[in-house]
């Protein structure tokens, strides 16, 4: 097939696309804009009933689901790494190791300038950032600020922010292709971060089975999430009956694709844990 | 607008000036609709997602300190279009588990198009993510393969393999359904 057809076609759908008649209108998006400024974080009070941390249980799940679709991520005997608080949230974590891009780009992708030359600017900002940040919580009327501090992962390249008594364990497990992270912040509470190289699965993959799994022990996606993430590609929230929420947000940055997961109690909603989490996940930047 | 004028107006927002912000929804708004609807959005929806584009850009300027303003805002759209197809899907196998088929929706407004275009754009339209979004960046927003890298996070090898290979998938669709035509022709 010629390319002067195919270029033909592209450039008479690029013409109609760019004399489309728009939809939207600047004031209207103005005027919601306004709205959303509005918003400030306020505390839901969803009663209290006690649940225990969960976090073995999540990544259980997210393995058995990686088991059972085939991929290869053998997490138990010498493979488990044994676990190594970090315990201190701006804690610098050594390491080197990163995964490689699996794009098996083709010889004429191959033939290329050097990208990291791009990146040198990211590679310095995702650790140049301000120390601690700060987010005005009103809970029973009280207004008060929540700090928390920058965290910076060398070895996977990213850096967000957390509370500062926050326990980290490096490796909750590792191998070729999946590395994890918990984040303790209180014994109710830890969020958990997975990376997996793009050879392990893509991001439709991972959700799949991470909703699947979530299915398959009884929750259901919940209509109106809280808190929303303003960042991941995908994220989501599920609900059981008179238990806790479950979330998960993904995101996926070259050829990578973090998973951040964690549960909330409901008595956890009372509280400055789901600000925490929000902040984790929206405060993500990458090397 | 200049590069320049782009840094201004993000300054003036960022110490609260309403109007240099409106001024960059007045600039940028018809490039964040036209990239959502090339890259899949439907037409009932492109009004709320490019709204929620631009909610985000004011909430996360802060976080936008150098680079290309439209580099960002192309990734900020992308984002928010990803959450928008999650959720289509979504609710599309809600649908399904009680009703057997349900239509795909397409883009309607092509019927002054040729059959090559009209291919071209459904073709697009169902094209794996990964090559759907480099083809409508590189084709129709004019983005070099350095910008797309920064779009995607992806690396700029990445890019041009993710370009070649979706130009292939397109130009084999293109063939298809020419020959699908010829067919009917006779």
């Amino acid at each position: 097939m010629s390319e002067k057809r195919f270029d033909e076609g592209i450039m008479e759908l690029k013409n109609k696309y760019n004399q489309s008649r728009p939809v939207s209108s600047p004031s209207d998006i103005f005027q919601a804009v306004q709205a959303s400024r509005k918003k400030t974080w306020i505390i839901k009070g969803y009663g209290g009933i006690a649940a225990a941390s969960v976090c073995a249980l999540l990544i259980a799940g997210i393995l058995i689901g990686s088991m059972l679709t085939g991929n290869d991520t053998n997490l138990t005997g010498e493979d488990a790494v044994p676990p190594e608080s970090g315990g201190r949230p701006d804690a610098v974590l050594g390491g080197t190791g990163e995964y490689d891009n699996n794009e098996n780009p083709t010889d004429e992708a191959a033939d290329t300038n050097n990208p990291n030359e791009s990146r040198d600017d990211l590679d310095v900002q995702y650790k140049e950032r301000p120390e601690t940040i700060s987010e005005n919580i009103t809970a029973e009327g009280m207004e008060h600020e929540h700090t928390l501090h920058l965290y910076i992962d060398e070895e996977l390249g990213y850096s967000t922010y957390l509370e500062p008594q926050t326990v980290v364990t490096e490796d909750i497990y590792r191998s070729e292709k999946l590395i994890g992270r918990e984040f303790k912040v209180t014994d109710s509470f830890s969020i958990t971060l997975l990376v997996h190289s793009e050879e392990e699965s893509s991001l439709e993959a991972i959700e799949m089975r991470t909703i699947e799994q979530m299915e398959s022990e009884g929750y259901e996606e919940s209509a109106e999430p809280y808190p929303v993430f303003e960042t991941p590609d995908r994220q989501g929230q599920f609900s059981q009956p008179a238990s806790s929420q479950r979330y998960y947000a993904l995101l996926e940055h070259d050829g990578r694709v973090f998973s951040v997961q964690a549960e909330l109690p409901s008595e956890s909603f009372d509280g400055r844990f789901p600000v925490t989490l929000k902040s984790f996940i929206d405060e993500l930047m990458f090397r | 607008m200049s590069e320049f004028d782009d840094y201004s107006c993000i300054q003036s927002a960022l110490q609260g000036d309403d109007m240099a912000f409106h001024q960059l929804i007045d600039h940028y708004y018809l490039t964040v609709e036209r990239f959502a609807r090339q890259i899949g959005v439907r037409e009932e929806d492109l009004q709320d997602v490019t709204q929620e584009v631009f909610i985000k850009v004011f909430r996360f300027l802060h976080k936008y300190s150098r680079g290309k303003f439209s580099t960002w805002l192309y990734s900020v759209t992308l984002n928010v279009s990803k959450d928008y197809f999650r959720k289509q899907k979504r609710e599309k196998a809600k649908i399904d588990k009680t009703i057997n088929s349900s239509p795909e929706t397409f883009y309607t407004e092509n019927t002054d198009l040729t059959d090559d275009a009209r291919i071209l754009h459904k073709s697009i339209q169902i094209l794996d993510e990964k090559y759907r979004v480099p083809i409508a960046l590189f084709y129709f927003q004019e983005a070099s393969i350095k910008d797309i890298s920064a779009i995607m996070n992806l690396s700029e090898s990445t890019v041009k393999t993710r370009l070649k290979r979706g130009k292939e998938k397109l130009k084999a669709s293109l063939e298809k359904g020419g020959r699908m035509y010829e067919r009917e022709a006779f």
